[in-house]
């Protein structure tokens, strides 16, 4: 099997195809919504101004993570990009574009400022707005992903294995104390910044928080495991494949099934621990250790071995 | 489940794909029930394209050994599926085999006519 770059890329340079398509996506919705805000000035119950600082502010935001979480130093950093950081600010781009255009939608010819979380409509709009980035950002990186990896097994017999992974109660539970922690202080910081932003009644968002709380412990993460020639690779449903990760054949070391249980507070993301019980992991030549969550864990550590045999 | 498919191979990447799952049901390894993998992600896993499986599902749901229903994929179906299913599996590794030697299926007909 080869050992092309993607499983070896470490350097800065190698995103920049990705960093740039970023960008280029990051300031046409910028501009279109500045535009859009400009424009409609005149119909507005407020200063222009008012409304393109608070958006900017997110935005610069967005982009300031994106570069955080890709700039840092890690092994597989293009990976990373593609099949996280994508989705995520994909995701936070659309919320904005939606947001946006929510605020301008209820406030034109408007005698007073009017809240867009104020109603379902608005709700829904931002919602709408990020499922459409979340998307988008997960199809694209996944198989801008897949590519590369598959590019480096390069042959004309290809395999592949599946199994899924459901949640049980202890990851409920873990998850419950992890998210309630995270959003208690978004809570209060809205709470804080309302007299800023959003004058009126800050219910709606409040309940929008914990319902997405509520959300995520109920209806609970989902992992999709596949064993191919060119990689293991794990998908998740929540938080844009944040818990995802994917490993090159060719970096595997070794593999083996243990028993774990998922834990509160641990945001190592190459441990995707759905349930208590077995679990599949895998030790990389660079000292990286994965584990996931699957009750075929043995058949998975055949289907590897019986795959790097023959690579 | 496990796919194995060759993209040098003479047989049509639809028909290695369904011939995989016809012998998954064939040997028990996928029950009446079981979920097989969206057509999408098997797509990307194998790098094949996503209408290629579809066309593999879509044939195996023609011969009654899957159910496509909306939003929940490609399950495998219940009931009266195994015994044709094994015979399906066997003819189909037969007619894969004798492509890649060349033969037609004309030939092969007559190679059975003599050894019945």
């Amino acid at each position: 099997m080869s050992t092309g770059t993607y499983a070896r890329v470490r350097s800065a340079l190698a995103v920049n195809s990705v960093l740039v398509a970023f960008i280029a996506i990051y300031v046409s919705i910028v501009a279109v919504s500045f535009a859009a805000v400009w424009t409609t000035e005149s119909r507005l119950p407020f200063p222009a101004g008012n409304l393109t600082s608070y958006w900017l502010e997110s935005e610069v935001i967005g982009i300031a993570m994106y570069l955080a979480w890709v700039a840092l130093p890690r092994p597989h950093r293009m990976r990373y990009a593609l099949e996280t950081v994508l989705p995520i600010g994909l995701c936070l781009y659309g919320v904005d574009a939606a947001g946006l255009a929510a605020t301008l939608w209820f406030n034109l010819d408007a005698k007073t400022f009017q809240m867009p979380f104020g109603s379902l409509t608005g709700i829904g709009l931002f919602l709408g707005g990020s499922f459409a980035g979340w998307f988008l950002g997960r199809y694209l990186g996944g198989l801008a992903a897949s590519s590369r990896l598959r590019r480096e097994a390069a042959s004309s017999l290809r395999s592949a294995w599946f199994a899924e992974t459901s949640p049980d109660g202890s990851w409920r539970r873990a998850t419950g104390i992890t998210t309630g922690l995270i959003m208690l202080p978004l809570i209060l910081l809205a709470q804080a910044m309302s007299w800023a932003y959003s004058p009126g009644s800050l219910l709606p968002t409040q309940l929008l928080i914990v319902g997405a709380w509520a959300f995520t412990i109920v209806v609970g993460d989902h992992a999709t495991i596949s064993i191919t020639d060119a990689a293991v690779r794990v998908r998740t449903r929540l938080l844009s494949n944040n818990m995802g990760w994917s490993v090159s054949l060719s970096e595997i070391e070794s593999a083996q099934a243990i028993a774990a249980r998922p834990e509160a507070l641990n945001f190592d993301r190459s441990r995707c621990v759905l349930r208590t019980g077995p679990a599949l992991e895998i030790r990389t030549v660079a000292g990286g250790r994965y584990t996931v969550s699957l009750d075929e864990a043995a058949k998975a550590v055949a289907v590897i071995e019986a795959l790097r045999s023959g690579a | 489940m496990l796919f194995e498919i060759d993209t040098l191979s003479s047989a049509p990447i639809y028909g290695q794909i369904a011939a995989c799952v016809r012998r998954a049901i064939a040997d028990g390894a996928l029950k009446p029930g079981s979920k097989l993998p969206p057509s999408r992600d098997l797509a990307r896993e194998l790098d094949v394209n996503m209408h290629t499986v579809q066309r593999a599902y879509g044939q195996l749901r023609d011969e009654g050994l899957l159910e496509l229903r909306q939003g929940r994929g490609a399950i495998v179906a219940s009931g009266r599926v195994a015994p044709s299913a094994r015979l399906n599996s066997l003819i189909h590794d037969l007619l894969n085999e004798a492509d890649a030697q060349g033969l037609t299926t004309a030939q092969l007909a007559r190679l059975m006519e003599t050894m019945r």
